[in-house]
């Protein structure tokens, strides 16, 4: 059985029960879920948790819906890992990349879809629908799939031919929609009231949907070994990942598994093409201006964010801090954080890095500081931003004359200490009697 | 009756001007407003916006025309 106490409307206090409703009838805010944090307290344990499955379910108890068989494909529990090399490029000390990557359709969406679908069947909903222009499309197809749902995607009918493809081999239906942005977004959202038999994942269950965010929060501190960090990036599409992460770690706090009480800045990362978070936060306003996307971080181009002003509420309690950062500071990224940790990020995991730089920089993210970075998804997922720039370090013909020719020309300096007599592991020498008779040959035999 | 829940947001130029109630008499739509926030620079509505067939979205045209700012409440196209 699940803890939730009811839903509660973020504006006028107002509750509900724990329906399929998203907006208050009263004043049209949007609806929280609430807990019972005194019976929840009384029944988590670390142990519990460390018993349950290695994925998001792990911690049902802090979920908005039990079932002994969720809608899973293994979301969540993904790699927290120190970042030591790209921390010392930042001149930062103790840093940790969240990798969202590794979830099963490639990016944090995973997480709130296994969520949203999980509560949409035991409210009785047969479809599962959203409109999408990529992730959220991969993940509710892949996820309604699994669980044996219909699933209706509707996608911008002008959406790249890789994002459609992975929606499509799961077999539900994909409804191209001819049109602008706005007329995509017009269109559904009349569906959305037209069809309300239909669990929209984004829209009359996003109440229960958003709150599989939260697992970003509760995986980090078990990973750290139930302690919280001191400083989390998060990149700002909606805002709602954001507003998640920080309800994550107070509920931690709040049901007693951490030893002190969390207290986390949190950092919001936007791109320049779309940033009406960031904008506020430094002019110091509340109200977040609606703005048209122009950003080739696709998936954070939310222009009229549902959780913008709530989002900016939490960076400023939290003492964190929000910025942007241009399309080319987002390539680049994505460049240091696959250099550096061989980790390849969309262009959404480009955005958090290069504001993560851009914040230690400016002394924001500082090197005394316990630091996370959300990566939320797989670099394959928009690789075309990267294709017309990357190109092989030098291109050869099939000869070892060619490539050292390349070695002497193309490489640069820093890899001249591995030429021939370079330094590596020591190999020990054949013994002559059972060494092949096929020696290296000097080179200008060859 | 077509419904449209929205938020409308007015530029500091329009603050003093009698624009929802234009909408109503000019345009015959009419809102049911459940929050706002009026300022001297600037001014948001959340309401419904209700009217007979086509009359809700030649509204939002109007409003739009006049340079207010009509934006859907909530994402619903996300990435």
């Amino acid at each position: 059985m699940d803890f939730v106490a009811g839903l509660r409307c973020r504006e006028c206090g107002r509750g509900y029960p724990a329906e399929a409703l998203h907006v208050c009838d009263f004043c049209f805010g949007p609806l929280e879920v609430t807990y019972d944090y005194e019976r929840i307290a009384a029944t988590v344990t670390r142990e519990r948790i460390a018993a349950g499955p290695r994925t998001i379910w792990r911690y049902a108890d802090l979920l908005p819906v039990a079932d002994p068989a969720p809608v899973d494909l293994g979301a969540g529990f993904t790699p927290l890992v120190r970042a030591d090399r790209l921390a010392a490029e930042l001149g930062l000390g103790e840093l940790w990349i969240k990798d969202d990557t590794a979830n099963p359709t490639g990016s944090f969406k995973d997480r709130v879809v296994s969520v949203a679908l999980t509560k949409a069947r035991q409210l009785g909903f047969k479809v599962a629908a959203c409109a999408s222009t990529g992730n959220l499309a991969n993940s509710v197809a892949a996820h309604a799939a699994r669980a044996g749902m219909e699933s209706v995607v509707l996608i911008p009918a002008d959406l790249e031919r890789a994002k459609v493809t992975m929606t499509t081999v799961y077999g539900g239906r994909v409804v191209a929609v001819e049109g602008t942005y706005d007329d995509v977004n017009r269109l559904c959202a009349e569906l959305t009231s037209e069809r309300p038999s239909w669990a929209f994942v984004n829209v009359n269950v996003r109440t229960y949907y958003a709150e599989g965010s939260k697992t970003l929060a509760f995986e980090v501190a078990e990973q750290l070994g139930w302690q919280a960090p001191d400083h989390v990036v998060v990149p700002i599409g909606s805002g709602s990942q954001l507003t998640k992460v920080a309800k994550g770690f107070e509920e931690l706090g709040r049901v007693g598994l951490l030893d002190e009480v969390p207290s986390v800045r949190i950092s919001g990362a936007q791109a320049a093409g779309c940033s009406p978070v960031a904008t506020a936060f430094a002019d110091g306003v509340d109200a977040i201006r609606p703005v048209k996307p122009a950003t080739i971080a696709k998936s954070l181009a939310i222009g009229n964010p549902a959780d913008g002003w709530y989002a900016l509420d939490v960076i400023r309690r939290t003492g964190g801090s929000c910025a942007a950062v241009t399309d080319d500071e987002v390539l680049e990224g994505i460049r240091l954080l696959a250099r550096t940790e061989g980790i390849f990020a969309e262009t959404a995991g480009g955005v958090t890095i290069a504001t993560l730089a851009k914040l230690a920089a400016a002394g924001v993210v500082r090197p005394d500081e316990r630091v996370v970075a959300l990566v939320t998804g797989h670099g394959l997922k928009t690789v075309e931003a990267l294709t017309a720039s990357e190109e092989p370090t030098v291109t050869i013909a099939p000869t070892l004359d060619a490539f050292d020719q390349a070695f002497d020309q193309a490489f640069d300096d820093s890899f001249a200490e591995h030429g021939r007599a370079g330094t590596g592991p020591t190999v020990a020498t054949a013994d002559p009697a059972t060494a092949p008779t096929r020696n290296p040959a000097p080179r200008s035999a060859r | 009756m077509t419904r449209m829940r929205v938020k409308l947001t007015f530029p500091e130029a329009l603050i003093r001007e009698p624009i929802v109630a234009r909408m109503v008499t000019e345009l015959g739509v009419v809102p049911n407003i459940r929050r706002a926030d009026v300022g001297e620079h600037t001014g948001w509505i959340v309401c419904e916006l209700g009217g007979g067939g086509a009359d809700v979205d030649r509204a939002v045209h109007w409003l739009q025309a006049e340079g207010v700012q009509v934006d859907l409440l909530g994402d619903v196209v996300e990435s």
